[in-house]
C-alpha cells in the first residue's frame, strides 16, 4: 500500500456508555509485519499520554466498529489516526445483500471468511479477551484482503473519524422540557394518546452535560446511511421531539440541508440535461408543473407542482400509479398520466435507471461511487436497485460533507439523511454556516462529477427551539398540556435531574478515568 | 464492476491516494453495453388523443396494406396482397405509418387510402396530415367531432429527437401482426366471415 509502512490491529474492548459515548476497557495492539504486542489495562490506559503505535499518514489502524476506536483516542486525548480500515464496515460491504448466518458482527465476519470463531467468541472486557480480539482480527484481516479495496476503505474509515466526534458531541437538549416530558409522559399519552404514542422520550440517552448522544450506526443500511435506532436517537425519533434541540446559552444551531439531493443526484448520474436544468430553476417540480399545466385546467398550479413533488421522488422509489393516486388523492388515471409525462420529460434518466436494473440483475451488484456494493439476487425486489444509486451515493456525499466540515473545525452535532446539524457560539455560527455549505457543495461535487448540489440552511439562536412546522399544532398541545401537569405537580419546583444552568464540560464525563458511565437517569 | 474514471491531473505532483476525487466509480453503468431492449410487441392502432408521437420520415418506414377488421373483437389482420381481389368489401386499403410516442411506444398507424373512386374522408385526409407533420414535429391528433376531422397539435417547447429502434420496416411489421396475417383463404377469420363454423 502506497505510503503505509505498518498495520496495527487494535482493540480497546469499547463500550457505549448511554447518553456519554464510547468508553474504553484496556487496549491490546499487535504489528503486522513484526508482530510486536502491547497491551495496557484499564490504569495503563488512561495513564498513557500517546497511543504506542504511531497514528501518522504511514500508519495504517485496522480494528473492528472503527468510530469506538477514534472514539476511545478522542476520550483519552490522544491524536487521531490519519488511516483507519473498520473490518466491521469491509465486511457489511463485501457481504451487503446476503444473507449472514451468523450476523454481521466480528463473529458473523469471522465465520463467512471461513475462519475459527472460537478467537472471536469472548467478552472483550479483559486483557485476555483483547488479546484473542486482536488475534481474530488479525486473522480476519488476511482473509479479507485479496478482496479489500483498501484506499475506499480507508476512505470510509476517514468518515468513522468524523462520526466519532460527532457522536462525542451529541446534540444540546432543553433538558428541562424534557424532564418535564419524562416526568409527565404517561399522563401526555393518557391525554393525547396515538397522536403521540409513538414516541418514547424515556428511551433517549441525554448526558448530564444536557446533550443527546446515541450511536450513529454508520453503514448500518444496505444502501450505507447511518441507521441509528429509533427508540434511542433523536434523530430518528418522531419529528416532532426534535423540538428538544435547543442551542446553550450563548450559541445557534444551524440545519444545512441540500435542497431535492436525491432529484440532483439522479439528474447528474442519468445525465439526462432537461432534469438538470430543471434542477438548476431551483424549483423542479413548479418547472415539470408549468411545463404540463397547460394541459390540465382542473388543478391549481400549486396542486400541480405537489402532485408532481409525489411524482418525481415516488419515480425515484419505483413508485405504481395506484400508491402514486393514493399519495396525491387523484384518480389513477391522474396519476398515470404524471407518470407517463414524467417518462416523457426524462426519456434518458429513465433509460439510464432502466441500465441500472438491468446492470444489477446481469451482475447481481451494484455500487455507489465509493465502492458501497450490494448484492443483487433474482429475489431482490426491481425497485431497490432503481434506487440505490440515489441512496448510496446520498450517502457518500453525507459522509465525505461531514469529514470535511468536521476537518476544518465545525463542530457538527448529527447528520440526518439529507442534513447536518452543526453548533457555534453565536458570533462565529455564520461563519460555520459558510464552512459547512462549502462542504456540503465539494461533497456533492465530487460524488456527482462536478454538479454540485444546492443547500439551504435554518438557523436557531438561543433560546429558540428546532423547528417541527410539521407538528406545530402537536407540539402546541404538548406544551399545554405539560404547563397544566406542571402546574397541578408540587414536585416542578424540585430541579429536574438533569437540568442544570450551566452543563459541566463534555470532558468531566468523557474523560472520565473511573470508566462510570455519568449519563442521566 | 464499472470502470475507474481517469484521476484529474495533479499539477504540483502531490498526489495523495486516498483524495476521494481519485477514488470515484464510474455510476454510467454500462450504458447500452451490456443489454438493448428487445422490441416485442407493437400495437397497431390510432395513437391516443392524449398522446404526442413522431412518425418515422423514412419513406420505406411506411407500406400501403389491406387491412381487415373485425370491430368487435378489436382486431387487425393483415392480408397478403394475393387475396385482395378475393376479398372484395372485407379489406380496406391502409398506409402503415411506423410511429414512436414520446415513452417511446412504437406503434404501427394504420391510415385510410382513398377507396376506388378516389374520395377519401377529412377524418383520413387529416390523419396523413397529421403523420405528415409528424415527421419533422412532436405531434398529438385529437379527434373533434363537430369538425368531423382531427385536429393536430404540435409541441410548441423543444423536445429531444426520437430513438428509433433499428429494426426494418417488415421487421415492425412481423412483430405487430405476429398471429394475424391472413395468407390463405383457409384462414380462420376467413372462414368464419363465410360461416363456415
Amino acid at each position: 500500500m502506497v505510503g503505509i509502512s505498518e498495520i496495527w490491529v487494535v482493540s480497546f474492548g469499547p463500550k457505549w456508555a448511554p447518553g456519554i459515548g464510547w468508553k474504553p476497557s484496556f487496549l491490546t495492539v499487535r504489528e503486522l509485519s513484526s508482530r510486536r504486542n502491547v497491551t495496557l489495562d484499564h490504569v495503563a490506559l488512561f495513564a498513557a499520554s500517546r497511543p504506542p503505535y504511531p497514528t501518522g499518514e504511514d500508519a495504517l489502524l485496522v480494528g473492528f466498529v472503527g468510530e469506538a476506536i477514534v472514539a476511545c483516542h478522542l476520550s483519552l486525548g490522544w491524536p487521531l489516526p490519519s488511516h483507519l480500515v473498520d473490518l466491521r464496515v469491509e465486511f457489511r460491504n463485501l457481504a451487503n445483500g446476503q444473507t449472514k448466518p451468523c450476523g454481521d458482527g466480528l463473529v458473523g465476519a469471522v465465520v463467512w471468511f471461513g475462519l475459527h470463531a472460537s478467537e472471536a467468541i469472548c467478552s472483550r472486557r479483559t486483557l485476555v479477551d483483547g488479546d484473542r480480539d486482536v488475534t481474530a482480527l488479525e486473522q480476519l484481516f488476511h482473509a479479507m484482503c485479496p478482496e479489500l479495496d483498501l484506499p475506499r476503505a480507508i476512505l470510509r474509515g476517514r468518515y468513522l473519524v468524523a462520526a466519532a466526534r460527532i457522536e462525542a458531541t451529541g446534540i444540546p437538549i432543553d433538558v428541562v422540557k424534557y424532564s418535564a416530558l419524562k416526568r409527565h409522559w404517561r399522563n401526555i399519552v393518557r391525554t393525547m394518546g396515538t397522536s403521540v404514542s409513538d414516541a418514547k422520550p424515556s428511551s433517549l440517552a441525554i448526558g448530564r452535560d444536557g446533550r443527546h448522544r446515541a450511536p450513529l450506526c454508520p453503514f448500518a443500511s444496505r444502501t450505507s446511511r447511518n441507521q441509528p435506532g429509533s427508540a434511542a436517537s433523536l434523530m430518528a425519533a418522531p419529528g416532532w421531539l426534535r423540538r428538544l434541540i435547543k442551542p446553550d446559552a450563548g450559541k445557534g444551531v444551524a440545519i444545512v440541508d441540500w435542497a431535492q439531493q436525491e432529484f440532483g443526484i439522479a439528474a447528474a448520474l442519468s445525465g439526462d440535461q432537461r432534469m438538470i436544468a430543471d434542477y438548476r430553476t431551483g424549483d423542479p417540480y413548479l418547472a415539470l408543473a408549468e411545463r404540463y399545466g397547460g394541459d390540465t385546467a382542473l388543478l391549481s398550479r400549486d396542486t400541480l407542482r405537489d402532485a408532481f413533488k409525489a411524482c418525481a421522488l415516488g419515480v425515484l422509489n419505483g413508485i405504481g400509479a395506484s400508491a402514486l393516486a393514493r399519495q396525491i388523492n387523484r384518480p389513477a388515471s391522474e396519476a398515470r398520466l404524471l407518470l407517463q409525462e414524467h417518462r416523457s420529460e426524462y426519456p434518458r434518466f429513465w433509460r439510464w435507471s432502466d441500465n441500472v436494473e438491468s446492470h444489477a440483475f446481469l451482475h447481481g451488484r451494484l455500487q455507489s461511487v465509493f465502492g458501497w456494493g450490494v448484492a443483487v439476487t433474482a429475489d431482490t425486489n426491481p425497485r431497490f436497485p432503481r434506487n440505490f444509486p440515489m441512496q448510496a451515493n446520498g450517502a457518500e456525499m453525507l459522509r465525505l460533507a461531514c469529514s470535511f466540515a468536521t476537518e476544518n473545525g465545525v463542530t457538527v452535532c448529527a447528520p440526518n439523511h439529507d442534513a447536518l446539524l452543526i453548533e457555534a457560539p453565536l458570533e462565529d455560527l455564520a461563519d460555520a454556516v459558510k464552512t459547512t455549505e462549502a462542504a456540503m457543495a465539494e461533497a456533492s461535487e465530487i460524488v456527482l462529477d462536478g454538479f454540485p448540489l444546492r443547500t439551504s440552511v435554518t438557523t436557531i439562536r438561543y433560546p429558540d427551539h428546532y423547528p417541527h412546522p410539521k407538528s406545530d399544532a402537536l407540539w402546541s398541545e404538548i406544551d399545554r398540556a405539560l404547563t397544566a401537569f406542571e402546574g397541578s405537580d408540587p414536585a416542578h419546583q424540585r430541579d429536574a435531574p438533569c437540568a442544570r444552568a450551566h452543563p459541566r464540560p463534555i470532558s468531566l464525563y468523557v474523560l472520565n478515568r473511573k470508566g462510570q458511565s455519568d449519563a442521566c437517569d | 464492476m464499472n470502470d475507474t474514471i481517469d484521476p484529474p491531473d495533479d499539477d504540483d505532483g502531490d498526489k495523495n491516494p486516498f483524495d476521494p476525487r481519485r477514488l470515484r466509480l464510474s455510476q454510467r453503468f454500462s450504458e447500452g453495453m451490456d443489454v438493448r431492449r428487445i422490441l416485442t410487441t407493437v400495437p397497431v392502432r390510432k395513437p391516443h388523443r392524449q398522446e404526442f408521437i413522431r412518425v418515422h420520415p423514412d419513406p420505406a418506414m411506411r407500406l400501403d396494406v389491406a387491412l381487415l377488421e373485425l370491430k368487435e373483437e378489436r382486431q387487425t389482420y393483415l392480408v397478403d396482397p394475393m387475396l385482395w381481389p378475393e376479398l372484395p368489401g372485407e379489406t380496406a386499403p391502409k398506409t402503415l405509418y411506423a410511429a414512436i410516442t414520446r415513452q417511446g411506444v412504437v406503434l404501427l398507424w394504420p391510415v385510410r387510402l382513398p377507396d376506388e373512386t378516389g374520395r377519401l374522408d377529412d377524418w383520413n385526409t387529416s390523419a396523413h396530415e397529421g403523420a405528415k407533420r409528424g415527421e419533422t414535429q412532436w405531434v398529438r391528433v385529437a379527434a373533434n367531432m363537430p369538425l368531423g376531422a382531427y385536429d393536430i397539435f404540435e409541441a410548441v417547447g423543444q423536445f429531444p429527437e426520437p430513438v428509433w429502434p433499428e429494426l426494418p420496416f417488415e421487421r415492425l411489421l412481423e412483430i405487430g401482426f405476429r398471429d394475424r396475417f391472413i395468407d390463405s383463404l383457409d384462414h380462420p377469420v376467413l372462414r368464419r366471415l363465410r360461416g363456415e363454423f
